[in-house]
């Protein structure tokens, strides 16, 4: 055969595939918003469950996925940014680095209901948090950690060599350049990833399970002070995200309109995940042209 | 003249590589010396040891000495942050920050310490006009760096390096990404701070070490070949391998 006919075929075939999981993928997509769309309502989004009757919504959930979220994100946050400026920029090469990567990645391929468990044996029961937002939360940080960390150090070798030679050459410490050169220009970068895996963390289920528990406490939402266990703020509370409310209801509902709730609740999900792309990828453009660009 | 830069026996290895050997040579004050040589004949390498940029690289190793004033640089009580403020540099591609014009220039003092508006508007000003840039980007100094030419941009790195008041400036092959005419500029602008800076360039343009320095160090392989005052070394040199280079018959 000619080397332009292999081409073309090769290409026809990798379009093919390409097609074929754009394709599996909307048709999978539209499936899930389509099916619970018909049953969103604003008072589906803020209503509790009910156990037994019809019209139960899902809305102390989806509070406590997003707060779960925010609590996950206040300790991955300063501890990914840490280690992956270390990593980047101070760790030598040699054994103790490639060590530190290696557990890095091992950590980030577990499966998640792996860490699930290990959350349940070392925060509910060895430092007892017991079943609550923290609990998950810091379960979730070892899942979310090993990508913070790649992300940050991504983002910090993106920027180009000749800027940090610029400001070291100026007398400004290592700390300081990277500061105040090398993580504004990887901002758009981090940023973007940060906002991507917070998309994972807010349809993770699996690591929830044993860590901020399959119950939610009657909440009072006039309530904040984040001391009183009613308080929707109080981080020792236990708390059923959405995505494990979704399988719940999935597993063991009793509702009369069960199949409903959780085809809205999933519609929910997959959409709140879907708008976390595309705000990432919007968000990373626009903060990449203000730092680059003229106003 | 005054002696300012001193470096005595002065070997580099990167790892098991000699960059240098045996490097000896005193740098007149307020006045422009230049390195030529062919490509890869350790022309950077002894440049960035002046400001110590060499540091960064792993498994760079340095034997010899070299002082600066009084201050041997290599020593053990060196703070390499105050030599590199002592020491400036501008690279061969203009890298501008991508921050404003005015934030470009006042982003040294800044971080040193600067924090009164007057006292930076000052700085900024006084930089870019010693840079021969200040009229061309006075009435627009909010906008971003990246969208002036770049000559413009080498000339506002310029400015950036002296914001922080250096006695020296290190050009490492500054105009070799830039058109003619602000090669010129770049050029023009040097002699006129050598009344007040010590400059030390390195161009693999002949002509241009030719046209613009007093003194010239020509370099093959790691070593000094040859090392005189700029018109005695190009109408008269002493070494076969100096005549062939400027004569053009390599490199
Ligand atoms: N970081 C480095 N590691 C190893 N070798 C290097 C490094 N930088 C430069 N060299 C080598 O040192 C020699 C001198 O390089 P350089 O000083 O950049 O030459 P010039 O500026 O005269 O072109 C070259 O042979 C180059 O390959
Ligand atoms: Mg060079």
């Amino acid at each position: 055969m000619k080397p332009r006919t292999v081409d073309k075929i090769a290409t026809g075939i990798i379009m093919a595939v390409a097609g074929f999981i754009i394709l599996l993928l909307a048709g999978f997509l539209s499936y899930i918003i389509i099916r619970g769309f018909g049953h969103i309502s604003f008072d589906f989004l803020t209503s509790p469950p009910q156990t037994f009757r019809e019209g139960g919504g899902i809305g102390p959930q989806l509070f406590n996925s997003l707060f779960l979220l925010v609590l996950t994100m206040i300790i991955t946050i300063p501890l990914g940014l840490g280690a992956g400026i270390y990593m980047s920029e101070y760790a030598k090469p040699g054994r103790l680095t490639d060590f530190i990567r290696l557990t890095v990645e091992v950590l980030s391929s577990f499966p998640s209901i792996v860490v699930g468990l290990f959350g349940l044996l070392v925060f509910v029961n060895v430092f007892e948090f017991g079943f609550s937002l923290f609990s998950g939360a810091l379960a979730l940080t070892v899942f979310n950690l090993p990508l913070m960390v790649r992300i940050t150090e991504q983002g910090l070798r993106s920027v180009p060599r000749e800027q940090k030679e610029a400001s070291l050459a100026l007398g400004i410490s290592k700390w300081k350049t990277i500061t105040s050169v090398m993580l504004p220009m990887a901002v758009p970068v981090i940023l973007t990833g940060t906002i991507l895996a917070s998309g994972r963390v807010f349809g993770e289920a699996a690591a929830l399970l044993f860590t901020a528990g399959m119950s939610s406490p009657r909440l009072d939402f006039t309530n904040w002070n984040p001391l009183d266990p009613t308080s929707p703020l109080n981080p020792f509370r236990p708390a059923e995200t959405l995505a494990v409310h979704i399988w719940k209801i999935n597993s063991e509902g009793v509702a009369p309109d069960a199949r409903e709730i959780a085809a809205g609740a999933s519609a929910v999900l997959v959409m709140t995940v879907l708008s976390f792309n595309l705000i990432a990828r919007w968000l990373g453009r626009m903060v990449y042209r203000k730092f680059t660009s003229s106003r | 003249m005054q002696v300012l830069i001193d470096i005595k026996n002065l070997d580099l290895f990167y790892g098991e590589f000699q960059a240098l050997k045996k490097v000896s040579m005193s740098i007149p004050e307020k006045a422009i010396t230049a390195f030529i040589g062919p490509s890869g004949c350790g022309k950077s390498t002894l440049l960035r040891t002046l400001n110590r940029m060499n540091d960064m690289i792993p498994g760079t190793r340095i034997e010899g000495s070299i002082r600066v004033g009084d201050t041997d640089i290599y020593g053990s009580d060196v703070d390499v942050e105050t030599l590199r403020k002592k020491v400036g540099m501008v690279f061969q591609q203009p890298n501008p920050f991508p921050k404003s014009i005015y934030d470009n220039v006042a982003y040294g003092p800044r971080l040193h310490g600067v924090t009164k508006k007057h006292e930076l508007d000052e700085i900024v000003e006084k930089s870019l006009r010693s840079a021969a840039l200040w009229d061309e980007v006075k009435d627009h100094l909010k906008r971003s760096a990246l969208s002036i030419s770049g000559g413009q941009q080498q000339r506002l790195c310029i400015a950036r390096a002296l914001a922080v008041n250096p006695d020296v400036l290190l050009m490492d092959e500054a105009t070799s990404a830039l058109d003619p005419i602000s090669t010129l500029k770049i050029e023009e602008l040097a002699q006129e701070l050598k009344d007040r800076y010590t400059i030390v360039m390195v161009t693999h343009n002949m002509h241009q070490a030719a046209r613009v320095s007093n003194q010239t160090v020509f370099f093959l392989n790691g070593e000094v070949i040859e090392y005189a005052d700029t018109e005695k070394l190009f109408s008269n040199p002493t070494d076969q391998r100096t005549e062939d280079y400027i004569s053009g018959r390599f490199g």
